[in-house]
C-alpha cells in the first residue's frame, strides 16, 4: 500500500537510510517519542495533505531542503496493524504508532526503502 | 425525563474511542464547545480540558495517546484550511472553521501543534443561550452529526 509522509528534503533522506526514528530530536528541542505519520495515498485527506505538512515543516526549518514527499510501499498487514479505533484506515491516516505496527515498519523497513522515493513539492 | 450530562462526563464521554475515529472525536468536542469555549492541553500521556471562564471543576484530566491528541490538533487545522484555504499550517495558527447543525456554528481556534508543544483553544462565535446549550448537545453525544 503506498503511503506519503510530507517533511523536509533532509530529514526524508535521513528516514530513507535509518528509517523512522520515534527519539528523533528536532533543533533545540526535545526527543518527540512519536510514531510515523502517513497518509494513504488515495486519501482522503481529513486530516491535511502531505504537501501541507511539508510546506509547513519546511517553513519552520528553511535550511533543510525545501518541502518532499517520501513516498513508501508498505505490506497491506503492516499498514492494518496501524489501523486502530482512533485511526480507522477510511480516514486516510496511517499512524504507526508502538504497539500498533511501528515495531513492523521498522522491522521491515530495509525492504520498504528499496522501493521508496522522495518526490519534491513545488 | 433524561437528566443532562453534565461537562466533565460529557468530555470524557467524547474520549472514549468510536468507530469514527478522531473525526467523531473532533466532532464532538466542537459541539461540546457551542455552548463555551473550551482549552486543551496534552501532557505526560493527558489531555486537560478546562472550559475558559468556566468554573473550576469544569476541568476535566483524560489519558489520551499523544498521538490521537496530534491527530485531533491536525483535524481542526484541516477543518480550518477547509474555511479559508492556507490559513493556517498543521503545526499551529490561528483560524477559524464552521459546522453544521442546529444550529450552525464558527469558531475561532488558536492552536499549536509541534513536538514540543501540544494545545488548542476553541472559542463559539456564535452566541448560544446560557449553560442549557452545553448540556442539550452534550446529551446528543459524540455521534451527533455535526457536519453534513
Amino acid at each position: 500500500m503506498i503511503l506519503l509522509h510530507g517533511t523536509t528534503r533532509r530529514r526524508a533522506e535521513r528516514i530513507l537510510a535509518l528509517g523512522p526514528d520515534p527519539g528523533f530530536r528536532e533543533p533545540g528541542g526535545r526527543p518527540s517519542a512519536d510514531g510515523f505519520s502517513t497518509t494513504l495515498e488515495t486519501g482522503p485527506f481529513l486530516f491535511g495533505t502531505p504537501e501541507g505538512y511539508a510546506r509547513g515543516k519546511a517553513a519552520e526549518f528553511p535550511d533543510e531542503g525545501g518541502p518532499v514527499i517520501l513516498v513508501i510501499d508498505v505490506p497491506d498487514d503492516i499498514v492494518h496493524r496501524a489501523a486502530t479505533d482512533w485511526f480507522p484506515l477510511g480516514q486516510g491516516l496511517v499512524q504507526f504508532d508502538r504497539g500498533a505496527g511501528f515495531e513492523e515498519l521498522v522491522a521491515a523497513w530495509p525492504a520498504v526503502a528499496k522501493s521508496a522515493h522522495i518526490r519534491s513539492v513545488t | 425525563m433524561t437528566r443532562p450530562m453534565l461537562l466533565p462526563d460529557a468530555l470524557r464521554r467524547a474520549f472514549e474511542p468510536t468507530p469514527r475515529g478522531v473525526v467523531g472525536l473532533v466532532d464532538g468536542l466542537l459541539g461540546l464547545c457551542r455552548g463555551q469555549p473550551l482549552r486543551l492541553d496534552f501532557r505526560d500521556g493527558h489531555c486537560r480540558v478546562h472550559s475558559l471562564g468556566g468554573a473550576a471543576e469544569d476541568v476535566v484530566d483524560v489519558p489520551v495517546p499523544r498521538s490521537v491528541f496530534r491527530a485531533v490538533l491536525a483535524r481542526v487545522a484541516a477543518l480550518c484550511n477547509e474555511r479559508r484555504p492556507d490559513s493556517v499550517t498543521p503545526y499551529g495558527g490561528e483560524g477559524e472553521l464552521a459546522v453544521q447543525g442546529e444550529p450552525p456554528t464558527a469558531f475561532q481556534v488558536l492552536f499549536a501543534n509541534t513536538p514540543d508543544e501540544q494545545w488548542v483553544e476553541i472559542t463559539p462565535t456564535t452566541s448560544l443561550a446560557g449553560g442549557h446549550a452545553v448540556a442539550r448537545h452534550a446529551l446528543a453525544g459524540t455521534d451527533e452529526p455535526f457536519r453534513d
